[in-house]
């Protein structure tokens, strides 16, 4: 099974125009990788982040985590233009699924792209929108590595009376905790790809996907481990993050 | 779904959100009115805070309320919350029963300091030409938001159920204490207290110190005075009373500074010579004011607590809930006083609650100032039912015993000598002790616990008496306090509620668990969302009885429930006549000689005048006549006019059943037998041909298998005496 990490946003470093936002509610949230501020136009119909970069750059994949897309009836996708903006060229479908929005494409270079946003009955909000070049992982999922569909992090808790009767239980929402694992790797693939994306890792989310078609909203938790060597060949590298599939 | 209901749902989700409410301008920086402009005013725009403001003559003051959610998974889409919140605690509100305003309650929050772009936060963060993502938010909000004490901080405590709706949220509101932070670690504390601290005692004084003072020394006999400084005048009210040393005097009229009209030596003081500088103090009188009303009058006019805060209307008509309290409990509680010194809110408000024999708390989540007299439930209270199997969290209840609380004896001081100090024990001219001697014996508690009161409210003996009598009685032996856990499916039970409890923990002397109502006298989630503990106090009244006419729609002792029997008593005309029903009377045209009213007692007779149009008619409500085969109705005449009398026996339809004729009347007792075919509705005497008003007493209606006895005096059941 592949898997591969979405952490590259061309979004951030792009000059942004927003075509509608409420008060309060940027564009410019999107582009962040929090969860606690959002974009939310001002008001139905169609929006749009347009994304202008000082250069071409590559995205094979788009991706969108904490909004509220498929219970406002909204939905979402990723276009480019390769003539200044005056035609536009969808690369994803209109999508909206709940939870995380992940996409992998066909890799496109552009240096003009826009988020179209369609909220025909209800507004929607948005939180994380993301797009960019993915990292594939090589030598799929290891064995030893349990994928966030496996992991939970939930706590439960019950209250019982006295004669063990239960008076009620509940359950405390958590991110799982898991360990995404890249195994045996050559020290060249760790050095161009693995240290760049720790760097970006120790400040900031990503996405983690693994089968090709699911993702995890992820940040890093605790420690990053030192990269290992194994046989003066190989490398193993880890890190240890909380990843949501969910958010609500 | 509201909030019990989601508390009840299985894998509930708990979360809290605490709000922070600060100043912000609603004007627009340099937009008139803001006269404000970059280069002229300041260097760079303002906050929209009054600490940053460039033009405050045009601040126009609004709220601004910033959002924090515990950093959990789980953030409402679309909400502007932000999840930096580290931990909630409370100290819960804690009832004190029978001292003073008790606990009160705050909130302690911590929240993590984080890197912030200022998007949302900052209203010209675009134009900006530093960068905005420089600092964190917390230590950027509280530098341009210095003025934050005394503002609100909420605490919503709630469930992720159907979605997100905060206004199926138990809210908590807190006054800002304090806020410390963010400190190296990034930590902000931020401490709330509830709005009763408006009344502490370092804030408010009742009356309010007066500032005048006498520009020249008064006489033994002036009656006018003129105060300094100049202008002071504006302080005192056209007319009232005032204290110079220990002289209390009255005066009806001031003109600027100088006060005529002046009485000398009033409130039981005398007159004396003044020095010149001697402060003029205002008194402030309530003059056989209602306990409830005192108490609003310190909060609301003294203490600025908001009236929104107080459940009062002091309209019968639209009655809330301490108007309720009032009507049931303490209507007849009027006090008179005058206070001649000030005295600190909070000193007042406890002594009107201990000795007006009441609680009082802040109920953060209603948020509303609450009040309950030490008393049982009401008629339509009611009461919940604990046990160990559904409701008390396994091994988690305890008893505590209240030793300390015991009391033998109660001394209340009352009656002051003069009303210019009220502060020692020799200020008093009476005291009233009840006392328990038997509880200090050996054979019981062996010791003397005395407590003592100096009263400003009690007038009477009577009332003292009753205090101290009632005092006594809730405290002469060893209160218990039940501290048990609950799960959140039980967090309707809130302060002041009775419940009946029964758990292994509170035992008979047979070993057997025993039920015990109590009061509920804290509440304190001890995981939010999830798990509560309570503090029951066995309640006060267990030993005592209490006496209260009841509602209007409480039905008569025929239609009663058996709990309702069981519950109260019911009045009839004479003693022990309540066996199988209760008369109720028509007195039209009848009248009670003996009172010269319209109620017919034990001590009075009816009187039936010849020439009245009406009837008089002693209702029935009917329960066991319809079983009997036969009755008699005796009935006594008083005096001895000549003439005939008549009774009928009417149905619950009133159709006439039969019309006996007592014929003529003969002095004491006299009696008809009857059968009846249907329930009595009511029996009705009619004199006719009558030469004087007849006088009859002492309606009785027994079996007719009874023996026949004049006066009835010879051991006979009677069902019914009127």
């Amino acid at each position: 099974m592949n898997h591969s990490i979405a952490y590259d946003n061309l979004l951030t470093g792009a000059t942004l125009v927003v075509s509608s936002e409420a008060t309060g509610f940027e564009g410019a949230n999107a582009a962040t990788w929090t969860t606690y501020d959002w974009w939310k136009p001002a008001a139905t119909g169609t929006s749009y982040i347009t994304a202008t970069l000082p250069a071409a750059l590559k995205a094979d994949y788009f991706a969108v985590f904490a909004h509220d897309i498929d219970t406002t009836g909204s939905t979402i996708r990723l276009e480019y233009s390769i003539d200044g903006g005056t035609n536009w060229i969808p690369c994803t479908p209109y999508l909206s699924t709940p939870d995380v929005i992940y996409h992998r494409m066909a890799q496109v270079v552009a240096s003009k792209w826009r988020v179209k946003l369609s909220c025909p009955t209800a507004v929607a909000s948005v939180a994380v929108i993301s797009f960019g070049e993915i990292m594939d992982i090589p030598l799929g999922v290891p064995e030893s590595m349990i994928t966030p569909d496996r992991a939970f992090g939930n706590e439960y808790m019950s209250n019982i009376g006295d004669n063990g009767r239960l008076l009620g239980n509940t359950l405390l929402r958590n991110a799982a905790s898991i360990t995404i694992e890249a195994l045996l790797q050559d020290p060249t693939w760790i050095t161009t790809y693995w240290i760049p994306f720790i760097a970006h890792a120790e400040t900031k989310a990503f996405f983690y996907v693994w089968d090709d078609t699911n993702a995890a909203f992820c940040w890093t938790d605790g420690n990053i481990p030192d990269i290992e060597y194994i046989g003066s060949i190989w490398n193993n590298a880890k890190i240890n993050v909380k990843a949501q599939t969910w958010l609500s | 779904m509201a909030f019990i209901d989601e508390a009840k749902t299985q894998g509930r989700t708990p979360i809290q959100i605490v709000e922070l409410d600060l100043d912000s301008c609603s004007l627009t920086y340099g937009t008139s009115p803001c006269t404000a402009a970059i280069g002229v005013t300041g260097e760079d725009k303002c906050y929209n805070t009054f600490g940053t403001c460039q033009d405050t003559l045009n601040y126009n003051k609004t709220t601004k309320t910033y959002r924090f959610i515990s950093n959990s998974a789980f953030i409402p889409v679309g909400e502007n919350i932000i999840p930096c919140l580290k931990s909630v605690s409370f100290a819960p509100t804690k009832i004190s029963i029978g001292v003073g305003l008790g606990y009160r309650s705050s909130c302690n929050i911590v929240l993590q300091d984080f890197i912030h772009n200022d998007r949302g936060i900052d209203p010209y963060v675009s134009d900006r030409s530093y960068d905005t993502a420089q600092g964190t938010y917390f230590g950027k909000l509280f530098a341009r938001n210095q003025y934050y004490n005394g503002r609100i901080v909420r605490v919503r405590t709630g469930y992720m159920g159907d979605g997100y709706d905060v206004n199926n949220f138990k809210t908590r509101e807190y006054i800002i204490e304090s806020i410390d932070g963010p400190d190296a670690n990034g930590t902000v504390r931020i401490v709330g207290k509830d709005i009763l601290k408006k009344i502490d005692n370092d804030r408010v004084k009742i009356p309010e110190v007066s500032t005048g003072e006498l520009s020249v020394a008064m006489t033994i006999s002036d009656t006018s005075l003129t105060l300094t400084p100049i202008g002071v005048g504006s302080e005192y009210p056209a007319s009232g009373i005032i204290k110079i040393g220990k002289e209390i005097m009255t005066y009806t009229s001031i003109s600027g500074d100088v006060i005529s009209g002046i009485t000398r030596a009033q409130y039981l003081t005398t007159a004396t010579t003044h020095s010149i500088n001697d402060s003029v103090q205002i008194c402030k009188l309530y003059d056989y004011e209602n306990i409830i009303d005192i108490m609003y009058d310190i909060m609301v006019n003294y203490a600025d607590i908001p009236t929104s805060y107080i459940p009062y209307n002091n309209n019968p008509a639209d009655p809330d809930e301490w108007d309720d309290e009032k009507s049931v409990w303490l209507a007849t509680k009027n006090y008179t006083t005058l206070i001649s010194t000030p005295t600190g809110a909070q000193t007042l408000l406890d002594e009107l609650v201990e000795q007006g024999l009441i609680v009082m708390w802040w109920d953060e989540v209603t948020q509303k100032i609450k009040i309950k007299s030490i008393a049982p439930p009401t008629y339509f209270d009611i009461i919940p039912e604990i046990n160990d199997t559904t409701t008390i969290i396994k091994e988690s209840s305890r008893v505590n015993n209240k030793d300390s609380d015991r009391n033998s004896q109660i001394w209340a001081y009352y009656s002051p000598i003069t009303w210019a100090e009220l502060s020692k024990e020799e200020d008093f001219k009476r005291v009233y002790i009840s006392a328990d001697l038997e509880k200090e014996s050996v054979n019981e508690f062996g010791d003397s616990r005395k407590k003592v009161i100096k009263s400003r409210w009690f007038a009477t003996e009577n009332e003292t008496r009753v205090f101290t009598q009632r005092y006594l009685n809730g405290t002469k032996n060893i209160l218990k306090e039940l501290v048990f856990k609950a799960d959140a499916k039980d967090a309707s039970l809130n302060l002041g509620n009775y419940v009946n409890i029964t758990t292994r923990t509170r035992q008979s002397v047979t070993g057997a668990p025993e039920t015990i109502q109590y009061c509920i006298v804290e509440k304190k989630w001890t995981q939010a969302g999830h798990e509560l503990e309570y503090t029951a106090c066995e309640a006060w009244y267990q030993d005592q009885r209490y006496i209260y006419f009841s509602q209007n729609t409480t039905p008569d002792y025929t239609s009663a429930s058996d709990e309702e029997k069981a519950r109260y008593s019911f009045i009839s005309f004479d003693e022990n006549n309540i066996l199988n029903g209760t008369f109720t009377t028509d007195l039209t045209n009848w009248t009670d000689t003996a009172l010269s009213t319209t109620i017919w007692d034990a001590g009075g007779f009816a009187k039936i005048t010849r020439n009245s149009a009406g009837v008089g008619r002693l209702f029935y409500q009917s329960v066991d006549l319809t079983h009997r085969y036969q009755w008699r109705i005796y009935v006594d005449i008083i005096n001895n006019p000549t003439g005939d009398l008549m009774v009928s026996i009417y149905d619950e339809s009133l159709n006439l059943m039969q019309s006996l004729s007592y014929g003529t009347i003969i002095k004491d007792n006299m009696y008809r037998t009857f059968t009846p075919t249907a329930p009595i509705k009511y029996i009705s005497f009619e004199p006719t041909n009558i030469s004087d008003p007849i006088h009859i007493d002492n309606v009785r209606v027994v079996n007719a298998s009874e023996p026949v006895s004049s006066g009835m005096s010879n051991g006979d059941t009677p069902y019914l005496i009127i």
